[in-house]
């Protein structure tokens, strides 16, 4: 029993879609590792990710052949079970941190509240050590404050130790730094970074940032409209990667060397395709083959990929 | 020359429920015809006051901002809407700025019939050239925003921005909304209009990275402050100020090693603006570099540092001598 989150063959269609939004997804997150899913808009990413917690609505279709935490089935578990493990064993951030609180509110109670069993005076305590560790100085005096009296990253942090008191196996982080400056990004992911090798904690990042990917986790899933185009360790993925939407993806990323002008290759904008491969229409080598048939995953080179055309003639010039 | 853009020791303080931000403090830059400009910060550092000042939606509480060496604000009316067909803009949100019940090619003519150019039929020629020159098919023009992208939506932005034949492109943050392939398709298309049209531009953005590819000159403000400026790649190989050293070093690549931050952890802020001493150096809580002697003393002014370079650091020299030693090793 290695891995904390199994998933095989995840399906989602929200109502009414032309097609689903992930489709036949399929990864784990072994203990003490941490997992990446980065995407575009539409990628199906953060879907996922929602699937996964069950915060879904009851109207969007789940299917899958498992989705289990430490062997616990989560598509099944009923509502208790879920909110005892939401508050213990699995953690979330999200992306905005004023959306994670409410303002009227001080910072101490809302969290608090989250607390069960033991007395208000040892959870406090519990709370104001986390909330020193994560970096906030004087917790006693802070901790009564209202969210609008800290910052986006100070609020993030404070809702880090929140997840973290009820120390959890498994953190699920959907683009937990993107609304915050670059500083301050990379002082809450070198603090993230700390605290999982304290805890022992495994992850499953949510992030559009190959930048943080490549930081943050050991393993990466590259998602397209819903599918996984590429997945394998991120070193790999990154030094080499085999499919043309990740060789595209790296090169468009805004780099502080290089030539000016962003090397790209996506010519044009085209919709997800429902038949073929999802990326044919925006993909330069994309041949009938591809218009035609779903490529399946292989294993090309150190990574699991899913196109036809795989191997790519010179890799290493994305 | 005369600049098309001045900006001279600006000022700009927002009141709001007990709490006072000083967005501009003693501003001042230049944009030359033809020049591209890049403006860099973190949130609460002023940029967006800056670039509204820029455009005239903003007055200033003292200081100056000259159009052409001309004050938009307070020039009579006639003479304020010649000065602003030479300044235009293009925002963050590509959807806010055009009106959802109209068509794109309402949107992208809405300029020329404010400012009167041309017939109706001349207009919609120029729409038509217009699409095309951003990369869009003419056929767009009949579309609602609704109907469109993100990135064909930041395109038409473009498109209506340079309707007029401005001089000046006033960018707030054009990409920061977008998808990375769409921000770098949006990217090199500032690069082509810039180099077709020749046009100036003050680009602001967060992201040092992605300004880098665009501008010339990078202007970098703190707290209200202009603490570092400079030209592009010399600023970005050896940086003069410890904060824009933090920025570049914050700033994550995919392929880079795991680099220091450099920063120390501002956890004593309440809020950003709250986290800044009122006098003396803004960046000195969070400063690597800071010596006692640097709380000592007020506000270091911008001074040069090098060709076309200044920085207002009383530690600027350890920063400059490290980029010489540097750059003697390549």
């Amino acid at each position: 029993m290695s891995d904390v989150l199994t998933v095989r063959n995840l399906t989602v269609r929200y109502p009414n879609a032309p097609r689903p939004s992930v489709q036949g997804v399929s990864f784990t997150v072994p203990a003490r590792g941490s997992v990446a899913l980065v995407g575009e808009s539409g990628s199906g990413k953060s879907t996922t990710a929602l699937a996964v917690t069950r915060l879904l609505d009851p109207a969007v279709e789940v299917t899958a052949d498992e989705v289990s935490f430490e062997g616990r089935d989560l598509l099944r578990m009923g509502k208790k079970e879920l909110r005892a493990l939401r508050r213990g064993g699995l953690g979330m951030v999200f992306q905005d941190p004023r959306a994670s609180w409410n303002p009227a509110r001080t910072i101490e109670r809302q969290l608090l509240d989250g607390l069960r069993g033991a007395e208000r005076a040892e959870r406090r305590e519990r709370l104001v050590a986390r909330m020193r560790r994560i970096g906030l100085d004087d917790p006693e005096r802070r901790m009564r404050d209202y969210p609008h009296h800290f910052s986006g990253g100070m609020l993030q942090r404070a809702l880090l130790a929140g997840v973290l008191v009820h120390e959890p196996r498994l953190l699920i982080a959907d683009e937990p730094t993107s609304a915050l400056d670059t500083t301050v990004q990379a002082e809450l992911l070198a603090l993230i970074g700390q605290l999982r090798t304290e805890q022992g904690l495994s992850m499953l990042l949510i992030s559009h940032d190959l930048g943080v990917v490549a930081r943050m986790s050991d393993h990466v899933l590259v998602l397209y409209a819903g599918r996984i185009a590429e997945q394998g360790p991120t070193s790999t993925v990154l030094a080499q990667p085999q499919h043309p939407y990740t060789r595209d993806l790296l090169a468009a990323i805004p780099r502080l060397h290089g030539p000016r002008k962003v090397p790209l290759q996506v010519g044009r904008v085209a919709e997800a395709r429902t038949e073929g491969c999802p990326y044919a229409g925006r993909c330069r080598f994309a041949t009938d083959r591809c218009r035609t048939e779903t490529p399946a995953p292989r294993r090309v080179g150190g990574t699991e990929v899913a196109c036809h055309l795989a191997p790519l003639p010179d890799a290493k010039a994305a | 020359m005369t600049p098309l853009l001045e900006l001279r020791d600006v000022h700009k303080t927002f009141q709001g429920r007990g709490r006072t931000v000083r967005a501009s403090r003693g501003v001042s830059l230049k944009v030359m015809p033809g020049e591209v400009v890049g403006l860099v910060g973190e949130s609460g550092s002023g940029k967006s006051t800056v670039a509204n000042m820029a455009l005239g939606l903003l007055a200033p509480d003292s200081g100056e901002v000259l159009v052409h060496g001309e004050r938009l604000i307070g020039a009579s009316r006639k003479r304020e809407k010649e000065l602003r067909a030479r300044v235009q803009a293009v925002f963050q949100e590509p959807l806010l700025a055009l009106d959802s019940r109209r068509t794109i090619g309402w949107s992208i003519a809405e300029p020329l019939r404010i400012h009167g150019r041309g017939t109706r039929a001349e207009q919609e020629a120029r729409v038509a050239e217009l699409l095309t020159a951003v990369g869009l098919d003419p056929a767009f023009a009949e579309r609602l925003p609704s109907q469109m992208s993100g990135g064909q939506l930041q395109r038409v932005n473009i498109a209506r921005a340079i309707a007029l034949d401005p001089e000046l492109l006033v960018c707030d943050e054009p990409v920061s909304a977008l998808d990375v392939s769409v921000q770098a398709q949006i990217i090199n298309l500032f690069l082509e209009v810039q180099e077709r049209l020749g046009i100036g531009m003050l680009f602001i953005s967060h992201d040092l990275a992605v300004v880098r590819h665009l501008v010339d000159r990078i202007v970098v403000m703190y707290a209200g402050r202009v603490v570092e400026e400079g030209p592009t790649d010399e600023l970005c190989a050896n940086p003069h100020h410890p904060y824009t050293r933090a920025l570049l070093a914050a700033s994550l690549e995919p392929d880079a090693d795991e680099a220091g931050v450099g920063v120390r952890t501002a956890t004593t802020d309440a809020t950003a603006a709250e986290g800044v001493p009122q006098e003396g150096c803004p960046f000195l809580p969070r400063c690597p570099l800071a010596e006692p002697a640097c709380s000592e003393m007020p506000v270091v002014a911008l001074a040069p540092t090098g060709p076309g370079r200044a920085s207002a650091c009383r530690r600027s020299g350890v920063l400059v001598e490290a980029g010489a030693s540097t750059s003697n090793h390549d």
